[in-house]
């Protein structure tokens, strides 16, 4: 075997060659003291590329660390962005609710269309509601606010949290248009019989 | 000491406390390599933090299959980058970094013994101090491979894994950052 390239004296000293090609390696190595002393010089050289000393981190730095992932929730803006969602969709409920306890003297044409009225701007009010749910969301999924309840492994998000709120506003809506059309029906009944 | 992926499935399963076990286990080794990469110890210390926040986040994603230091290194080296699309730094030309990838690495010669002598002028430890001034110099993308193989020792395979690079171009590279540092020693002794 000719002397070695550095090249493989490296893979010599890192294991990275074949155990047939050490065995030949060393075979040289007890025959050529110029190798001999490349792959002793080059051992301390790659000892001390593998010995660099650690970086001082902070003191309990992993409790820093983990406080912080504990304790991220979502950013004030999404906080902002949800809370004008949810109180104009509540504001939106609210009149849509006292659209429907209108007197009972109302033209039965306006009353039929006052709740029609209040459905649409329901359902725009809920296709917003979604976009800033979505759009949240995507945010915290960006960013690692997320983290789960504890004992379950669900997952906590401001997604988790518009959703939630999204569907009881529907469910809201939907009690006040169950409750809207009974009344409706039994102001015409009390109209039919009298 | 629990294996990672068992501490990833606690995680997972709500037990969020066990998360700090893999803090503690890799915070050196990744502030290691990053604060070698960047240099501001604050931004070393927030880009350390922040490996950890996205690996916490994307926990869900993590496929147990795949080494956990790998990932974690892998989430580290984007934050890298992006750190320094953040600050504008110049980038170097591949060109002008492995110009010499083709050729040249078989050239040394035992009888070269300047090569090889510099590591005898020094005792480990001062040769440990000048190898820590050489990594500061040699080409980002050179250091990162250095970092990765000696500081957070890697095998040549994760690092191709994670460079999406040739096990042999990441090996030749490995070795170019290795003479550039030997080459610092022997300008500057």
């Amino acid at each position: 075997m000719s002397c070695l390239s550095l090249v493989e004296v490296d893979d010599y000293l890192e294991k990275e060659i074949a155990p047939e090609k050490a065995k030949s390696v060393e075979e040289h190595l007890l025959v050529c003291p110029d190798c001999r002393a490349a792959v002793a010089n080059r051992r301390r050289f790659l000892e001390a590329c593998s010995r660099l000393p650690d970086l001082p981190l902070p003191l309990n730095w992993a409790k820093t660390v983990m406080a912080k992932i504990l304790s991220v929730g979502p950013t004030l803006p999404i906080l902002i962005l949800a809370a004008i969602a949810g109180l104009s969709f509540l504001f939106s409920s609210f009149r849509f609710l006292l659209g429907s306890l209108r007197p009972e003297t109302s033209a039965p044409a306006f009353e039929f269309r006052l709740p029609l009225l209040g459905l649409v701007k329901s359902a725009l009010l809920l296709l917003v509601k979604a976009a800033v749910a979505v759009t949240s969301g995507f945010r915290t999924f960006l960013r690692p606010d997320r983290f789960s309840f504890p004992g379950t492994g669900w997952p906590f998000s401001v997604l988790t949290l518009e959703l939630a709120a999204g569907l009881f506003m529907a469910a809201v809506v939907f009690v006040f248009l169950l409750a809207y059309y009974y009344r409706l029906g039994l102001t015409r009944e009390k109209k039919v019989s009298g | 000491m629990a294996d990672d992926s068992q501490v990833v499935s606690q995680v997972l399963a709500g037990q969020t406390e066990a998360f700090e076990v893999l803090i503690l286990k890799y915070q050196q080794p990744l502030f290691n390599y990053i604060g070698r990469m960047v240099a501001e110890r604050e931004t070393a210390l927030d880009l350390t933090q922040e490996v950890f926040l996205r690996a916490f986040a994307g926990l869900k994603t993590y496929n147990p299959q795949y080494n956990f230091r790998s990932w974690l290194v892998r989430i580290a080296s984007h934050l890298i980058i992006d750190q320094w699309r953040k600050k504008k730094l110049p980038q170097t030309s591949l060109d002008q970094v492995y110009e010499d990838e083709a050729g040249g690495l078989n050239s040394f010669s035992p009888a070269d013994t300047k090569a090889l002598s510099v590591t005898t002028q020094y005792e480990i430890n001062e040769l440990i101090h000048r190898v820590e001034e050489a990594v500061e110099k040699i080409p980002r993308e050179l250091r990162e491979l250095f970092l990765w193989r000696y500081v957070n020792g890697l095998s040549y395979a994760e690092m191709a894994e994670i460079s999406g690079l040739p096990v042999g171009t990441v090996k030749n590279r490995v070795f170019q950052a290795k003479e550039r540092i030997r080459a610092y020693l022997e300008v500057k002794p």
